[in-house]
């Protein structure tokens, strides 16, 4: 009877831990703790406000930013959602589900914090313990997964099998999929690097160190860089004059089409392996 | 043949910066964080004399803030550079494969051809690498059986070893130089009856064409010299050849292989021979796959007797480990 004692207990230890997502707590409201200009509150039947800083939302509200606008929300279980211009995202009060709309987000759920599900008009993402990036854009969805892993539903898919992407790992997938193409591999330290949901100014710091993990295993893991990229947003894979060089930065123009001073042209891309230019 | 993988000249680059990182001193990490921090900038190609002021710190110069600017490089996301898989210098593979054939004209001749069927087994190690960046070997090893189901007392098996090394052009990756040794045995009764030695050596040079729709053409040229314990059996060739790939699905790839050759054998005998093969592979997995070809012969000689043409088809099972 002793020796049956610390099993049952190891037993209840392990069903609680298994079973503790599910009794995670919902998402109750999360606060705005970053405006770059254009972001708004969408408040329902009522015409989208300017976010205020601090600001705390609700299932019932949304948010949404303008063009080179960006925000960032903490949730009270120290989920991270940062969201990049021109997105529309919204989660649903008492569950751990989201939406995106369009635009992208960068989204980082604490382990143990209980995952989230966040669906595109593509595909339904469950996480937990991961950070990913995502993108909704005009009839695709992307998924980049920098740590942890995600496992995402083609909506096109009826029989909803589940794929899994892991980090260092890109999925894009028109919104009529009927399944999850293989995923493409990418280079993380370069992506983190030249994303401003990564690496840019934000009032709540990322936890990098899990991200870093990533980034070291990955260059064990006996890959090297192609001559293929994508810029940005979208899904047009540009062809690098040479294999790692990156491509010179997309040239940001005026509303009538002209250079925006102040802002570097293209200019050449530099090598990744090389160290520096 | 199969679609050439990427050659990655930076991965060359990246253990020579990673050899120098090793052996650099500890008073130089000062000068390789300034390198990190110039690397970062240029990833981000920013050059902060160009960019405005900005005070807020939101990556927007506060002479834009405001403006409804379209912005089609945004990176909120990033730049995704694609990777590969690291192309290795060393390889080895065993293989092995079974197939049954069956042939209108098993004895290869023009006098009341006879057909019949064969189960061909095939087990045998590969080992491949480079050298340098252009210059690549190869060796390999390979035992086969060929076991006929009417006329058994043509059954015999073949050992063949060999090795060669090929070389490309820096200026033109797609041309290729080859040259390679190869022996073969072969034997009856178990290995142990051997009737046939003959050794090889042949120099050739190709040419590829590989398009961006994952299909890979070649033509080339290969002449061997062959040197044979039976002299009436002994013969040097000199043939074109020419082929395609196609990778028609992530699982199905098409081949196509032609070659043309004249046959100059130590007797007096002169042939041209002509093959055409058409294959088509289906992968499982990296390691097994199910393939099935068809294979045409025509052989004209000056002497009648070798007149002949076959017809071949078949198909089996292949496995492969690499290692």
């Amino acid at each position: 009877m002793k020796a049956r004692l610390p099993l049952a207990a190891t037993a209840a230890i392990t069903l609680l831990a298994l079973a503790s997502p599910l009794f995670a707590s919902p998402l109750s409201e999360a606060q705005i703790t970053y405006i770059v200009k254009d972001v708004r509150t969408v408040d329902p039947q009522k015409a989208p406000r300017p976010s205020k800083l601090r600001e705390k939302l609700h299932s019932q509200q949304s948010v949404r930013t303008g063009i080179a606008s960006r925000t960032e929300l903490l949730f009270t279980d120290n989920t991270l959602t940062r969201i990049g211009a021109n997105s529309h995202f919204s989660f649903t009060e008492g569950t751990r589900n989201m939406e995106l709309k369009n635009g992208v987000i960068l989204l980082q759920v604490p382990k143990g914090a209980g995952g989230a599900e966040i669906r595109t008009a593509a595909v339904t993402a469950a996480v937990t313990g991961t950070t990913i990036m995502l993108e909704a854009g005009p009839g695709f969805t992307k998924l980049i997964v920098l740590e942890g892993s995600a496992w995402i539903t083609a909506h096109g898919d009826k029989r909803k099998r589940k794929t899994n992407v892991k980090a260092g790992q890109e999925v894009i997938l028109p919104n009529e999929a009927k399944q999850v193409p293989p995923p493409v591999m990418i280079h993380l330290d370069v992506l983190v690097k030249t994303s401003t949901l990564a690496s840019g100014k934000w009032a709540v710091k990322l936890d990098k160190a899990l991200i870093d993990q990533a980034i070291a295993q990955q260059s064990r893991k006996g890959f090297a860089p192609s001559n293929l990229a994508i810029v940005g947003p979208g899904s047009n894979v540009v062809q690098l004059p040479e294999a790692g060089r990156l491509p010179p930065q997309p040239l940001r123009v005026g509303p009538n089409g002209e250079p925006i001073p102040g802002f570097p042209f293209n200019g050449p891309g530099t090598n990744p392996g090389s160290g520096g230019p | 043949m199969t679609l050439p993988s990427f050659r990655s000249p930076s991965g060359c680059r990246a253990a020579l910066v990673l050899a120098g990182c090793l052996a650099m001193p500890c008073h130089a990490q000062s000068a390789a964080l300034i390198d990190q921090a110039r690397l970062r900038s240029a990833l981000l190609n920013v050059q902060p004399e160009l960019l405005g002021d900005d005070e807020d710190g939101d990556g927007v110069p506060d002479d834009i803030e405001g403006e409804a600017v379209e912005t089609p490089g945004d990176l909120d996301l990033g730049v995704q550079l694609i990777m590969k898989p690291k192309e290795r210098a060393r390889l080895l593979r065993l293989f092995a494969t079974t197939q049954a054939y069956y042939t209108d004209n098993v004895r290869l001749t023009n006098y009341n051809p006879q057909s019949d069927a064969y189960l061909f087994t095939e087990v045998g190690a590969r080992y491949e690498g480079k050298l340098t960046e252009e210059l690549n070997f190869e060796a390999t090893v390979r035992q086969a059986f060929f076991l006929y189901d009417e006329f058994s007392r043509f059954d015999f098996e073949s050992l063949n070893a060999g090795a060669g090394i090929s070389y490309k052009l820096p200026q033109h990756p797609d041309l290729m130089f080859f040259s390679r040794y190869n022996c073969e045995r072969l034997t009856t009764d178990d290995l142990s009856d051997e009737f046939f030695l003959n050794q090889t050596v042949s120099a050739g040079l190709q040419k590829s064409w590989v398009t961006p729709g994952s299909s890979l053409y070649y033509t080339g040229y290969a002449s061997s010299f062959g040197f044979a314990n039976q002299s009436a059996a002994e013969r040097d060739e000199h043939g074109l050849y020419g082929g395609a790939h196609w990778q028609l699905t992530e699982c199905i790839e098409a081949d196509l292989y032609g070659r043309v050759a004249f046959f100059d054998y130590d007797s007096g005998q002169h042939d041209v021979n002509y093959m055409l093969v058409p294959s088509l592979t289906y992968r499982f997995s990296p390691w097994c796959e199910l393939n099935a070809s068809l294979s045409y012969v025509l052989n004209q000689s000056n002497r009648n007797r070798f007149d002949y043409d076959a017809f071949t088809a078949g198909g089996g099972l292949g496995l492969k480990v690499q290692f």
